[in-house]
């Protein structure tokens, strides 16, 4: 495609997004695939993808790529925020295009044989994930339409991108290890390698079969069953294998993480090594538990019933039948005491909010994800799950968010992970942070503080952004300028609050003093000394919206001044700066709070004054008798002078005539 | 070290005793070396001495307006006196004057009069004056009320 710079969308002046070229085989849920060209010519097929939905991206993951590409995963180019043509605005990266289709469609034509994964598929796939999982990243977005032959020469493959959503988002519920499937989409969680070889091997399967997914039944329905025979047995039904790959592939399939092969022990067997047995299991119950009818013999299943059951949960965790199989048949020493004290009271904190079933649950299977409400929500998954409850204001499931933080339970969940995951200890601080954080109810904090903690690159969502896309301080500071000129009464909300403390944290004593203004003015006031410091954080130019609008309601307040002098020196002062754009300035020479107090303390003078005047002169207007004391005093001092002015006038008559 | 408010009372008095001093130093000077001249005047003053003795008001405004007056009364027989050589035949034919007398009483009572109109006329002055300073402050508060608004003033 010839360079011209009179179409499309431009991403600094390398690269041009095609908008009239879509590539719907590269779309994700986050963001729609256009062809791309880049000015200068390195002979290579380029594709962008421009955010939509406002998805949260992966932006460790981004990040990373972006830095140093990593073997074997597709190649990105530069990230950048773009104005489309309706005037939205929008992420947008440019990718390295893989030229010879997905996986997927080859497979459609041709299911992969047993050969080409050994020899093509699994070898490349291996290499770029121990590159990825070298990184501290992983993919989560494994599956056969996102592994793509590299050249049309089908000479290589290479892995799709997974940052444009939340992990694990649109990935088919088998392309999930048992323990995270039951999570919702957006709160599958980061999750770790073993996650990224258990979809491998999903994705092998998928190959040979030559469909997307191995099953096609329901998602709630599929997990039952994987919980009952194991996921390997479910995904590998219907494949033709030999007995050798089949025996490889459940070991990548197994349910419990701590025995699922690693891509070593893959790698070594692909070498033709074997690489044994994996770990222990986790004991299993020595007898069943009855409960609604059915018989359990394993955990996870009884922890899913007691969560779904509406009524009688409680009553059967208290019930003498589960008080003994919990001493004699659960056959887990301390599971069974951590049981005993939930039901002995022991756990009060959680109890009293969210009772002892949603304890017992947690303990019957510590990795399985947490209960927000009705959401299944994965610990290491809360950031992309709060997000979309944003993005679909899900106010209920917002409100469960908030309810479970403030029980203690995402605390006892993380608690209970120790020594089943590798950064217990970590996530554990993260959900002590969060609790504290949502349990604050100052702007600034809350919920919202939470979402922008956990989703670092996420865009704002104030509702006073609107449609718009600001990703940054600078942005959203952009787009209130605009919005200034709207109209709108106020243009700090919580969310530009949190906002603006966690993405530039030296502003967080601004946020705060948010919270002290306890009246129109000082809230006014406050706001404004927020944005002059985002401005000066940002290097923002001038922003005149802003500045008119403050000045503006620094008017409406000046004209609220009792004494016409403050109201016209405030006047003269606001109108100097008002067009300025430079939020410092006006801060600088618009004291309205001190403005207002002196105004307010000049009135209380003069009313006090005003009263003295009026007892003055009510005194003074009093009547006054010749019997009284000051006119008595005067009149006889006056009789006085004129004696003696008599007496000096007659002397000297006399003396004169004489 | 005597205490300065105890020790303006002694010195008053010792003030006053000088006065008295001087004052009978100068009567017994009068009486012994022109004592047609002293009956003259104990016959003149006599409403001066009696105000003299009751006034206790502040300043003893009272007695010095009737001493004054009936001092400018006695004046001019005084000098007709002395125009005469200061003699007793002289002291005679002025104290058998009834002219003299009503002259020299008249006097102390046109005092009397003055100390009854002053109050009154002081009266009038004050309330003059004070209407003025009250014209005043009002202007000072209509001028309080545009700088402030009317919110200034008493509430209704």
């Amino acid at each position: 495609m010839k360079w011209d710079r009179s179409e499309g969308v431009f991403i600094g002046d390398e690269f041009r997004v095609d908008l009239d070229c879509p590539l719907p085989p590269f779309d994700t849920q986050g963001a729609q695939a256009y062809a791309a060209t880049e000015r200068q010519e390195h002979g290579r097929a380029l594709y962008a993808l421009v955010g939509r939905d406002r998805l949260p991206r992966r932006e460790a993951v981004l990040s990373r790529l972006i830095d140093q590409p990593l073997p074997g995963v597709v190649r990105l180019l530069i990230d950048a925020v773009v104005t489309l043509p309706s005037k939205h605005r929008a992420w947008a990266v440019v990718l390295e295009r893989p030229e010879g289709g997905s996986l997927l469609a080859h497979a459609r034509i041709a299911p992969f044989t047993e050969d080409q994964l050994r020899r093509i598929v699994l070898p490349q796939a291996i290499h770029a994930l121990e590159a990825l999982h070298g990184a501290g990243l992983t993919h989560r977005s494994l599956r056969p339409d996102r592994l793509f032959w590299k050249d049309a020469q089908q000479t290589g493959i290479v892995l799709g991108e997974c940052f444009s959503e939340p992990p694990a988002y649109a990935q088919p519920a088998i392309y999930e290890p048992a323990e995270r499937a039951a999570a919702t989409s957006a709160g599958r969680g980061e999750g770790v390698a073993a996650c990224d070889v258990y979809a491998l091997a999903v994705t092998a399967v998928a190959l040979c079969l030559g469909r997307d997914a191995p099953c096609g039944r329901l998602p709630d329905d599929l997990l039952e069953t994987r919980l009952v025979r194991g996921s390997a047995a479910l995904v590998l039904a219907e494949a033709k294998l030999s007995s050798e790959f089949r025996a490889l592939l459940a070991a990548l399939l197994d349910d419990d993480p701590q025995r699922r092969w690693s891509l070593t022990e893959l790698r070594l067997w692909l070498k033709g090594a074997n690489p044994g047995g994996a770990g222990g299991m986790r004991a299993a119950p020595s007898r069943p538990v009855s409960f609604s009818g059915t018989n359990f013999w394993n955990r996870p299943l009884l922890a899913r019933a007691l969560g779904r059951a509406s009524a009688g949960a409680d009553e059967f965790v208290r019930s003498p039948a589960f008080v003994n199989w919990v001493q004699s048949g659960l056959n887990d020493a301390d599971a069974s005491r951590r049981i005993r004290a939930v039901l002995a009271g022991g756990a009060a904190r959680v109890q009293a909010d969210l009772g002892a079933v949603a304890a017992i649950q947690r303990i019957l299977d510590p990795t399985a994800p947490l209960q927000f409400g009705r959401a299944a929500i994965m610990l290491d998954g809360i950031g992309p799950a709060l997000a979309e409850a944003w993005r679909k204001n899900e106010h209920d499931l917002l409100n469960a968010f908030a309810r479970t933080f403030h029980s203690g339970l995402a605390l006892e969940a993380a608690d209970a992970l120790d020594g089943l995951v590798g950064d217990a200890a970590a996530l554990r601080r993260q959900i002590a942070y969060l609790q504290a954080s949502v349990g604050r109810t100052t702007i600034g904090w809350g919920l919202e503080r939470a979402l922008y903690e956990l989703n670092p690159g996420l865009p704002c969502h104030s509702a006073l952004i609107g449609g718009g896309y600001a990703s940054t301080v600078g942005d959203v500071l952009r787009t209130l300028d605009q919005r200034a000129e709207d109209g709108v009464e106020s243009l700090i909300d919580r969310h530009i609050a949190a906002f603006v403390a966690v993405r530039e944290p030296a502003l967080a004593r601004f946020v705060a003093a948010l919270d002290a203004a306890n009246d129109e003015i000082a809230r006014l006031n406050a706001e404004l000394a927020l944005l002059a410091a985002m401005q000066w954080a940002c290097g923002e130019p001038a922003v005149k919206g802003l500045s008119k609008w403050f000045a503006k309601r620094f008017r409406r307040h000046a004209e609220r001044f009792r004494g016409a002098a403050n109201r016209d020196a405030a006047r003269r002062a606001i109108d100097h700066v008002a067009g300025s754009g430079d939020l410092g300035k006006l801060a600088e020479r618009t004291q309205i709070v001190r403005w207002a107090e002196a105004d307010r303390k000049g009135f209380d003078a003069a009313r006090k004054a005003y009263r003295r005047k009026i007892e003055a002169i009510d005194a003074l207007l009093a009547p006054i008798a010749p019997t009284d004391p000051d006119a008595v005093r005067l009149g006889q001092s006056g009789a006085v002078v004129v004696a003696y002015g008599v007496l000096v006038a007659v002397t000297l008559g006399v003396l004169a005539a004489g | 070290m005597t205490p300065a408010g105890t020790s303006a009372k002694p010195a008053a008095t010792v003030q006053r005793a000088g006065m008295l001093i001087v004052s009978g130093a100068l009567a017994v000077s009068v009486i012994v070396f022109a004592a047609p001249t002293a009956m003259l005047l104990m016959a003149g003053l006599c409403p001066t001495l009696a105000s003299a003795v009751a006034d206790n008001g502040p300043g003893k405004r009272r007695s010095h307006a009737i001493g004054a007056m009936n001092l400018a009364g006695l004046t001019p027989w005084l000098i007709k006196l002395w125009s005469q050589g200061g003699t007793f035949e002289a002291a005679r034919t002025i104290l058998a004057d009834p002219f003299a007398w009503l002259c020299t009483y008249g006097a102390a009572a046109g005092a009397l009069a003055l100390l009854w109109i002053g109050p009154w006329a002081a009266a009038g002055a004050l309330i003059l004056s004070r209407r003025r300073v009250a014209a005043h402050l009002g202007h000072e508060q209509r001028a309080l009320e545009k700088e402030w608004g009317d919110e200034v003033g008493p509430t209704p």
